[in-house]
């Protein structure tokens, strides 16, 4: 992970340094090296909305924005806002690609390692009880909301919603007294 | 369901060590699970409906969540511990990791963490977390796109709007009305949730201690 991490700061760092002289160089080595190391992360290219996304910013913008003192097939547009869109495109990309690198190549018990490395005081423990809980939460989420429902049918819609959200935070009061007795019990008997 | 609370509020026991699990380890796991619970479910449906000012929505749910369980913990670094497990939840819910809102919970988490270990738990701290990680929902756009595509943005933003104006017929002065208009819709709603919150909180510590004492009885 660290290895990806290193190549991940080098790419970044090579979309913030970007410039209209620069970024051919920078940024086309970046595009083949991403496509090396990880080529599901260029797939971003074949959605249509994107592909949509950077054709409004690099042709959108130059054609409605500046000074319109450049000319292609008769059509007028801002050479300046064309420089700039280009750059954010790559930049964009860059930014993108990289992340979508990083993440590709991480898995998320490796971002459970990260946070525990990051000494964040019990967080294997606590992520442990939210992964058992989480069934039984779903449970009473169901239920108190069912229960409400019994509530008078005059009383006013958000005072019905309250009383659905008072019912649910004191099941899982309930259910957190429930599994800590569980546990202090289980630890005695052994 | 029985209650054993030690008192109306759940009682910190962190000076136990090791084997035994204290009461806060367990409210951090259990209400960073709701949070997690609902970054998945009503996160994807807001998004999938584009639902205007959704990322404000869910800010507003997470708070009341994280802020309800905050009360009953008296563990600093609490609401972070949180964070992190809706975030690792999230992570799980799709199979890859998704930097942007991983990044955004726990960007929110450690603002509120801070706000909280400053000012303490009372209406005052819930209401400021509420309002500032409402307002920071305006900027964080602003500061992701920023880092995205360069300060260029910014000017382009700009021209586009006055751009517009000019075809509708429109004073740019306008745009302070307009920006002034939506903070001030988030700043209500900030509001609203952090009072909510603290009284959502005061309820149900007060509903558990009936409980305690119909059990008693």
């Amino acid at each position: 992970m660290k290895k990806y991490i290193l190549i991940f700061l080098i790419f970044i760092t090579c979309a913030f340094l970007i410039s209209w002289e620069s970024q051919w160089y920078l940024a086309l080595p970046v595009y083949l090296a991403i496509g090396l190391i990880h080529r599901d992360a260029l797939r971003l290219v074949f959605r249509w909305k994107f592909l949509l996304f950077i054709f409004l910013i690099l042709f959108g913008i130059p054609l409605f924005l500046g000074d319109q003192n450049a000319t292609v097939l008769g059509i007028k547009y801002s050479y300046e806002y064309f420089q700039k869109s280009t750059v954010m495109v790559n930049r964009s990309l860059i930014i993108l690609f990289s992340i979508r690198m990083v993440t590709g190549k991480t898995s998320p018990e490796q971002v459970s390692n990260l946070f525990k490395k990051m000494r964040l005081k019990n967080f294997s423990e606590v992520y442990s009880i939210a992964m058992t809980v989480l069934p039984d939460l779903k449970y009473i989420a169901r239920n108190s909301f069912q229960h409400a429902s019994s509530s008078p049918p005059d009383s006013h819609i958000f005072k019905k919603l309250y009383e659905k959200i008072v019912i649910l935070m004191v099941g899982v009061l309930g259910l957190a007294d429930q599994y800590y007795q569980n546990q202090n019990f289980h630890n005695k008997k052994h | 369901m029985n209650f054993n609370f030690d008192n109306n509020r759940i009682q910190s026991d962190t000076s136990r060590k090791s084997a035994v699990v204290s009461r806060d380890t367990v409210l951090i796991g259990i209400f960073g699970a709701i949070w997690g619970l609902m970054e998945i479910t009503i996160g994807f449906t807001l998004k999938g409906l584009r639902i205007p000012m959704g990322g404000a929505i869910l800010t507003a749910i997470s708070c009341i969540i994280f802020l309800t369980g905050r009360f009953f913990i008296s563990r600093h670094g609490s609401i972070f511990l949180m964070g992190a497990v809706a975030a690792t939840i999230k992570v799980f819910s799709v199979g890859t990791v998704i930097a942007g809102p991983f990044m955004a919970i726990l960007i929110e988490a450690g603002i509120a963490e801070i706000l909280i270990s400053i000012f303490k738990i009372n209406r005052f701290s819930y209401i400021l977390t509420s309002v500032t990680l409402s307002l920071y929902t305006i900027i964080h756009p602003f500061i992701s796109q920023g880092i995205i595509f360069g300060d260029d943005i910014y000017q382009i933003y700009l021209e586009t709007f006055k751009k517009i104006a000019l075809i509708i017929n429109l004073d740019p002065t306008y745009l302070i009305w307009i920006l002034l208009f939506y903070v001030t819709i988030h700043f209500c709603l900030g509001f609203f949730v952090g009072w909510f919150s603290y009284s959502l909180s005061v309820r149900v510590s007060r509903e558990i201690q009936v409980k305690l004492r119909h059990q008693s009885n």
